[in-house]
Order: structure tokens, then C-alpha cells, then sequence
């Protein structure tokens, strides 16, 4: 043996080694009968991080306590947490690990609206339930994605009690729209301008931003002068943040409602005083009007997400509060489905009925997959927050 | 007044885009590269800025000087590992793809050490717009404006009447020559690349209270940054800030008296027009090459 051939043994071994190592890792794992494997996608990293971080410790401590207690029909959870770093493509391909190496039995996450409808078809082609978060309305539909179902509040139901809050109890009948460029803000134009259309009303003015703008004052003089006497806006906390200085910039004072984006802790930190008199929609179990205490079990929960998690507990703990929901329902139609496969999985939750949470009573059924109660959506004040609990907008439902 | 709010602002945004153009021309003047990077590294020093500033309550001033420091190291490293290898040939375009690699790394870098979210950068005076007769100012505006006229100001004094400003020019238009007659080649294109971080610090907390600072903002400031220098003439620092001032001031009245969906289409025509009718920019020297 030569030294020349004993490199190119070296060189082949290592090719071979590799290609090995590969296939391996796209394999296909065995799946285990005696666990229910559930796959999380979800923004860990990018500008939605703070939605998966509520996310996952929404998730966990339920995960913790269902195991602790023996499991689901003797099965135990097993969750695996994928970043889709809050873009589309990540989803895309976190979902495909998921389903076709994982074997996962469910899917939960997508709490980004853009990356929920880059997932959500090759979701449901596998047959695989999912339980989406992303808002936007079109998620949710029965034909077109038959196993997503929705805890969380949608963009038609936000954008149904910002309009008639706006048009039959403040009476402002010239709303203009600034809303951002993405699958988000589009989703929130498109539910807005819909229920506006309920009572007759078209925008004044729509003007969008992209997430990388950092002035909207064009955006804002152009909505003033359109005599705007209302500024319905849609997008995440920052650039919305952005828009508020910009406002306040140009003096407009005309009041601003917007999507629950607007919650955000990026707004809350960023806003500042131009932000004070924005509002948006809220979970209304995670408000209180004015002078009043947030309801008992809410402190409660939120209290003990403080204990588990101390200084490092989200600031949108009200989204870990829907996927506490969203899991002890799913845990206890798995449990009176007693399969996990898809179908009966799915069956079982269409029969949820009434179902009381911390967030909402969630009813489905096999023609509605949206599960939260509209009458749970209120509207509240972006800044002011005292220990997660928002202060109601005044006559707000 | 309407209309001077729109230009203040337009201004403002412009100011942004010409400090980064002036970065991005301080690396181009001594070697004629793009340093695609600049947006990243302005929002790193932000970001360092911020913590410095903010959460360790290091004074003002001092906390420049230590962010110039941070970002100066950073750069010449960038310059020694990502640049030199690859730019001994004025042929080849390998360092594009290099400087490009290491805006990724420094953004998703960013991302690991300070997290996602955007952060509050502390003011010089207030971004709380004050009322002077009928006009709204926001203080922190006129900052960002006039330090972008200061350090044009000293930049084009720097080059144009130090020896160190013409050696520097000499290293970018004949390296060859410039070595033969004694010009340190290397070290004034470090030097360049020093400066640059330096600028970028300065960057960062004149226009880090208007931006918030955030790990995103990098690649799109780094683009139009580098839009504003062509636009005006890369290599040409008054070329720079024409081109910040007037891509801000289309964007910002496109979006106010057209539409905001006309708002990037406006400025990127107005580019586009510029380089056709010049393609050197409009303060640009065009290139003559002997044969």
C-alpha cells in the first residue's frame, strides 16, 4: 500500500463516512407507540421571538405536569421544539422534519400569520392535526386545511370589534388604514376593510410600511389629508412604535386602533409617551376597566409563570395563556379519542363544546375550526400595563 | 408647514442614509471596494452603544469613544481576514462575496448576543418633537442633519488638504505607484477600514434614536446606504450626502404626496435615471485607464 493510495483510501473513507451520515440523518426515526410526539414551530429567534418564547412557556410547564401524571392514556408527550426564526422558508422546512422524519402526531405553532400559510398545506396534506396560532382569518377553513384548528383570537374577529367599536360608539366614519406590507398586515387590511363593508364604510386612505421603514410621516400626512378622523393600523410592535413617533411628529392626533400586534413588548418599550392613547385588541380576561381588579384566575396564572420562570417570563404571556388552553383541550380530546392517529384526533376535537379556559369557552364543530369566543376580545390601552393586565378602552366590549 | 414637517423628516432619514454613504465612501476612496458590511456594523455599534450606555451607565462621550473602539478592531479585522486575501487583484471579484459573508455572520452574531428585539437608543438632546412657531422639531432630527454636515465638512478637509488624505487617494487610484513612491499601501487601507468603524460608531449614535437599534436593520441601512454613495458618486463624500439627502427626501415625499406603495419605486427610478444619464454619479470622477 502506497501512501498516494492510503490518502485516497483516507479520502474515500471520509466521502463515504459523510454520504452515510447523511442519509442516516434524513431517515425517517421509528416512531414510538408508547408517546404522543408533538412538533412546535414557532419563532424562537427573529422579530416574533417573543411570541414563541410565550409560546414555549405556555407549553411546557402543561407538558410537565400531563407527564408527571402519568401522560395521555398511558402515553407520555415528547415535544420538539423547531425556530422557524420568524420566516416562512424556516417553517417550510422545520415542517418537513417534522412530518416526514419525526413522524410527529401533531403540530402546534405558527404564531407568525406569514409563516402559518407557508406551512399550513403540507400540514394538512399529511393528515397531521394542527393547532395554528397565526391570526390571520384564511388559516381557518374547513375545506381548505380540514386538520388546523384555532384557540387564538383571528384578524376577522379583531378586525370586527375594532370597526364597530370605532363606527357605532365613537362614531368615526373616515378610518384610514396603515397597515404593513407583509402577509400580516395584508391579512388585517383585508379583515378591516370587510367589516367596515357591514356598515357601509370604504377607507379614506390605505397606506402600507415595510418592516425595514423607520418614518411614516409620509405615510401619516398623506392619511391627514384624506381627513382621516380615525387611523386603523396592522403590524408588529417596532414599526408600529415607528409610526407612533411619526405621528407625534406631525402633531396628528387623530385616535389610532390597531391589531394585537400592537401589544407587543417592542411597542411597550419603544413607543414611549407618542404611544400612550393607542389601543388595540386584547384577550379580555387579560384586562381590567378602570379602577377595577383583573379577573382572580388570570393573577393566578400569572403569578405562577412569574414563579417558574422569574425575570426571563415573556412579556406576551398572555399567548402562553392561549397555548395553556390550547393544550389541556387537546390533551383531553386525545385522551376521549383514544387513538392518536390524525383522523380521530381530529374528530375529537371537533366535538369540543363549550370548553372553559383562562382566555375563552371554545366551541368547534366539523364546520368551524376557530375555536375562541368572540365575546372575549376587547380592546385595551398599549402602554400602562401593570403585571400583564392591559386597561380597557372605555365602552370597549 | 405641512410641507416643511415632510422635508424635515426627509432630511432626517437622508441623514441616515448619507452617514452610512460616508462610510462606505472613507473604505472606497482608499480601495476601491464596497464594504457591504457598513449597515451591519452601524447597527452593532448601536447595539453595543445601547448596552454601554444604557444598561451599564457609562457616560455619553465615554461611551462613544469605547463603541469607536469595539468597531475599529472589528473592522480592521475584517479588513486583514475578509478583504486583503482577496483583493490583490484589481481583476477579481471574490472580496464581494466575502464582505457579503460577513454581513451575514455579524447579523445573525448579533442576533446571538443581543437577541431580536429592537432596543431604544438614548438621545444627545430628545427625540420629543418641540414646537418653534407653527413648526414641529424633533431635536434629535437637526442632530443627525447637521453631524451629517460636520463630518462631510471634515472628511472632504481630511482628504483633500492633509497628506495622509492624498496619499490615501493615491493608494486607491495606483496602488502599484503609490507603493513605488514610498506609500504604505496596507496600512492606509487599514486605516480606511479603521475610519470606517469609526464613522460607523458616530453613524449609530447620531441616527440610533431616530432607527432604534435591532440586528434587522443592518442588510436594508447597508443597501441604502450604498444606493445613496452611488447615487452621489462613489469615492465622492459630498457625493455621499447628496445622495442620503435626496433618496430620504424621495421617499419621504413620494410616500406623502403620491403613496406610500410609491414610496421605494420613486427613489430607486430617481437612482436609476442618475446612473443612466451618469453613470459615475452625480459628484463621481469617472475612471480613465491608459493603455
Amino acid at each position: 500500500m502506497t501512501i498516494g493510495n492510503l490518502h485516497r483510501l483516507t479520502r474515500r473513507g471520509a466521502l463515504a463516512l459523510g454520504v452515510g451520515l447523511a442519509v442516516s440523518a434524513a431517515m425517517p426515526l421509528q416512531a414510538n407507540a408508547a408517546e404522543l410526539v408533538i412538533g412546535v414551530i414557532n419563532p424562537l429567534t427573529g422579530p416574533g421571538a417573543d411570541l414563541g418564547l410565550a409560546g414555549k412557556q405556555g407549553l411546557d410547564p402543561v407538558i410537565s405536569r400531563i407527564n408527571a401524571a402519568g401522560g395521555i392514556n398511558g402515553m407520555k408527550i415528547r415535544v420538539i421544539y423547531r425556530d422557524d426564526q420568524s420566516n416562512p422558508q424556516k417553517g417550510v422546512a422545520a415542517a418537513l422534519e417534522l412530518i416526514n422524519r419525526h413522524r410527529v402526531d401533531i403540530i402546534m405553532g405558527a404564531n407568525l400569520t406569514h409563516v402559518a400559510f407557508a406551512v399550513s398545506p403540507m400540514i394538512n396534506k399529511a393528515k397531521v392535526p394542527f393547532i395554528v396560532f397565526g391570526t390571520g382569518s384564511a388559516l381557518i377553513n374547513v375545506k381548505r386545511f380540514p386538520y388546523s384548528f384555532r384557540f387564538n383570537m383571528s384578524t376577522g374577529v379583531e378586525a370586527a370589534v375594532i370597526t364597530r367599536h370605532v363606527v357605532l360608539m365613537r362614531k368615526h366614519m373616515r378610518p384610514g388604514l396603515l397597515v404593513d406590507r407583509t402577509a400580516l398586515g395584508q391579512s388585517g387590511r383585508r379583515a378591516l376593510e370587510t367589516a367596515l363593508t357591514k356598515y357601509k364604510i370604504k377607507p379614506v386612505g390605505v397606506e402600507t410600511f415595510a418592516m425595514s421603514d423607520t418614518d411614516m410621516t409620509g405615510q401619516l400626512i398623506k392619511l391627514r389629508n384624506a381627513k382621516a378622523d380615525v387611523v386603523l393600523v396592522w403590524g408588529l410592535g417596532p414599526m408600529l412604535a415607528h409610526a407612533a413617533r411619526s405621528a407625534e411628529r406631525i402633531g396628528y392626533k387623530a385616535p389610532v386602533y390597531g391589531g394585537i400586534g400592537m401589544h407587543q413588548s417592542a411597542f411597550l418599550k419603544l413607543a414611549g409617551p407618542a404611544g400612550a392613547k393607542w389601543s388595540a385588541t386584547f384577550f379580555r380576561s387579560f384586562t381590567r376597566a378602570e379602577g377595577a381588579p383583573a379577573a382572580y384566575n388570570v393573577q393566578a396564572y400569572v403569578k405562577e409563570l412569574e414563579g417558574v420562570y422569574g425575570k426571563g417570563v415573556s412579556s406576551s404571556n398572555m399567548i402562553s395563556a392561549v397555548w395553556f388552553d390550547a393544550m389541556n383541550a387537546l390533551a383531553a380530546a386525545v385522551k376521549g379519542a383514544k387513538s392518536k392517529k390524525g383522523e380521530a384526533i381530529r374528530a375529537a376535537l371537533e366535538r369540543i363544546k363549550g370548553y372553559k379556559g383562562l382566555m375563552s369557552t371554545y366551541t368547534f364543530s366539523p364546520t368551524d375550526h376557530d375555536g375562541f369566543d368572540p365575546r372575549d376580545t376587547t380592546l385595551a390601552f398599549a402602554l400602562g400595563v401593570k403585571r400583564s393586565i392591559r386597561l380597557r378602552v372605555p365602552n370597549a366590549p | 408647514m405641512e410641507f416643511a414637517s415632510v422635508l424635515i423628516a426627509g432630511l432626517a432619514i437622508g441623514s441616515v442614509y448619507a452617514l452610512v454613504a460616508l462610510s462606505v465612501n472613507i473604505v472606497y476612496s482608499a480601495r476601491r471596494i464596497v464594504n457591504f458590511a457598513q449597515g451591519d456594523l452601524v447597527m452593532l455599534a448601536g447595539l453595543v452603544g445601547a448596552v454601554v450606555i444604557v444598561s451599564w451607565g457609562v457616560p455619553y462621550v465615554l461611551g462613544l469613544v469605547a463603541v469607536s473602539a469595539v468597531i475599529i478592531v472589528l473592522a480592521l479585522v475584517i479588513e486583514r481576514l475578509a478583504v486583503r486575501p482577496l483583493s490583490t487583484d484589481d481583476s477579481s471579484i471574490a472580496w464581494i462575496l466575502s464582505i457579503v459573508a460577513v454581513a451575514i455572520v455579524l447579523s445573525n452574531a448579533m442576533v446571538l448576543i443581543f437577541g431580536t428585539d429592537a432596543r431604544q437608543f438614548p438621545s444627545l438632546i430628545s427625540n420629543r418633537p418641540v414646537d418653534v412657531g407653527a413648526l414641529r422639531i424633533v431635536p434629535d432630527h437637526l442632530t443627525a442633519i447637521f453631524g451629517t454636515m460636520v463630518f462631510l465638512v471634515i472628511l472632504h478637509l481630511a482628504q483633500t488638504r492633509t497628506l495622509h488624505g492624498k496619499a490615501m487617494r493615491a493608494a486607491a487610484r495606483d496602488p502599484e505607484m503609490a507603493a513605488m513612491l514610498g506609500i504604505p499601501v496596507r496600512w492606509y487601507i487599514a486605516g480606511a477600514f479603521g475610519l470606517s468603524g469609526v464613522m460607523a460608531a458616530i453613524a449609530a449614535f447620531l441616527v440610533g434614536p431616530m432607527t432604534f437599534v435591532s440586528a434587522h436593520l443592518g442588510f436594508a441601512l447597508g443597501i441604502k446606504g450604498f444606493a445613496a454613495a452611488a447615487m452621489g458618486g462613489l469615492g465622492s463624500f459630498g457625493g455621499a450626502v447628496i445622495g442620503g439627502l435626496l433618496l430620504g427626501l424621495a421617499e419621504t415625499l413620494s410616500a406623502a404626496y403620491i403613496g406610500s406603495a410609491a414610496k421605494d419605486s420613486v427613489s430607486l427610478a430617481i437612482l436609476c435615471v442618475i446612473l443612466i444619464v451618469r453613470p459615475t454619479g452625480l459628484l463621481g470622477e469617472p475612471r480613465v485607464t491608459k493603455l
